[in-house]
């Protein structure tokens, strides 16, 4: 499959910032909202945390076929919507990175930024890498097979998207109606993702719509956990330190 | 000589551009070398950027960005890690030069400068600091990230590179990274009494030395949000406009 370098590269690139990004979550207090507990019991530094997670989660999902690999994430997609194998399908390459770019390199640090302001925006991906941990796990369970981007999400999504709740609402100061609408959030955006394809299938909208509508899937989470947070009162979204 | 190069290191790599410059205009360079030669003359000014001109580097790592219980003149960046990791740089850019057809190691290079260097600069420094710039960010956005994309559209439209580089460029990179910057100089060489303070009246830089200017004339306060475990000093600009910076409560005290 004849690809444009960009499709090849953006994975490694994602990478690349996963390393830097492990590194200053783990070597420094940068992250921490509340420095006195550890950073495995503290929400503000998990939601940062979710951010190079997905990053390796693309990794594993995106760059096999680069390194010789027979797994390709893009072509199981087009076999599960019903789609010809690539080049016949028709969803368009450019879909993969526009929708994993906007949703990780730009809505999860900006979610993980509004922590401060808003708990729920800020736990909002966590729902995302849940649904999709489960999906992959799932998936695997059923077929019985390797899917791409299982390692990842079976052995880092599921077990830390618990963690996540017994930090934040179990063990945590949040509450657990707060903590669950934040997942609720992710996940809903997950269910979005595969209406979209389904819209698509359907001729509800062409290419572009495809593109813009990924483009903009990137910060639902954001978008559904603001329209969330009306629900709630201010003082249960706002950040407290852990004691 | 040991002493004056860690104390003088980035003087000592504005040298080493100059002579880089000199050998982009007179070697007979293909395009990869071209641009891995101009990522280490931007990586020198990068340095400058950071310890001298405007400077201050060392003061936001110590302070800010990594603080711990230590002098923050010393500890954990010294002038002897701060020169090794450093200059262990030069040799993470140069070598692949040297190397032009081991596309891996360019990649690892571009991508801690494109990369590594904008997640740092560009975004956790500024969200600390609620800054638009800090020192070392205009040479990784003038420099490091163009000159990475130019390296990136370069080695695939020529067809140099295949996912094994990718892998290996990345395993490098995370070695780099972990090993030498992390575990060696932040880590085994990082000493509270250590020979080496960071360089005496510099090591706060432009970025410092303004704030404390600030902090010198009053009304500069402490604001604390005890809520959040942070402290905020408040404190005027030149323009007579408020500025705000952030960090742990320790630090405010400090400065205050």
């Amino acid at each position: 499959m004849q690809t444009d370098w960009f499709y090849t590269v953006w994975p490694f690139i994602g990478i690349g910032g996963a390393i830097v990004m492990i590194a200053i979550l783990l070597m420094t207090d940068t992250f921490r909202g509340s420095p006195a507990v550890s950073r495995w019991r503290d929400p503000e530094w998990l939601a940062w945390l979710a951010v190079p997670l997905y990053w390796i989660h693309q990794f594993e999902e995106y760059s096999l076929p680069t390194i010789g690999l027979d797994y390709s994430i893009q072509e199981m997609i087009c076999e599960k919507i019903g789609f010809p194998p690539y080049p016949e399908c028709p969803i368009p390459l450019a879909f993969y990175p526009v929708v994993n770019i906007a949703l990780m390199w730009f809505g999860a640090p900006l979610a993980a930024y509004l922590f401060r302001r808003n708990v729920l925006i800020g736990l909002s991906f966590w729902g995302l890498l849940f649904a999709n941990g489960l999906v992959h796990s799932a998936g695997a369970i059923a077929a019985g097979a390797y899917n791409t981007g299982l390692w990842s999400a079976a052995f880092l999504f599921v077990p830390l998207s618990l963690l996540v709740i017994y930090a934040s609402a179990v063990r945590g100061p949040y509450s657990g109606k707060v903590v669950g609408v934040a997942y609720a959030c992710g996940a809903l955006t997950h269910v979005l993702l595969f209406g979209g394809y389904g819209l698509y299938k359907a001729g509800v909208f062409g290419n572009t719509g495809l593109l813009v509508y990924a483009a903009v899937i990137g910060f639902t989470p954001i978008i559904l956990a603001a329209i969330a947070s009306r629900f709630f009162r201010p003082e249960l979204l706002r950040p407290v330190p852990v004691q | 000589m040991a002493n004056y190069v860690i104390r003088r290191w980035y003087d000592i790599g504005l040298m080493l551009a100059a002579l880089a410059i000199v050998w982009l205009m007179v070697g007979d360079l293909g395009r990869v070398q071209l641009i891995l030669v101009l990522n280490f003359v931007v990586l020198v000014l990068h340095q400058f950027e950071e310890m001298r001109w405007p400077g201050g580097s060392p003061w936001i790592l110590n302070e800010v960005f990594n603080r711990r219980d230590g002098p923050a003149d010393r500890y954990p960046l010294n002038q002897a890690n701060c020169a090794f990791i450093n200059i262990t740089a030069w040799a993470f850019y140069l070598v692949p030069v040297i190397l032009p057809g081991a596309v891996w190691l360019g990649i690892a290079q571009v991508l801690l400068g494109m990369v590594g260097q904008l997640i740092v600069h560009g975004v956790v420094i500024n969200i600390r600091l609620k800054t638009i710039y800090n020192p070392g960010l205009a040479a990784v956005v003038l420099g490091h990230v163009p000159l990475g994309i130019w390296y990136l559209v370069e080695v695939n439209g020529q067809g140099l590179v295949n996912g094994w580089d990718w892998l290996f460029g990345v395993l490098m990179l995370a070695a780099f990274v972990g090993g030498i910057m992390l575990r060696l100089g932040y880590g085994l060489m990082s000493d509270k009494n250590t020979r080496y303070p960071l360089n005496h009246g510099k090591w706060r830089g432009g970025t410092g030395s303004s704030i404390s200017r600030a902090l010198a004339s009053p009304p500069c306060r402490l604001v604390p949000a005890p809520a959040r475990g942070r402290c905020q000093l408040s404190f005027p600009k030149a323009a007579g406009r408020r500025h705000l910076l952030v960090a742990d409560c320790g630090t405010a005290e400090r400065l205050v």
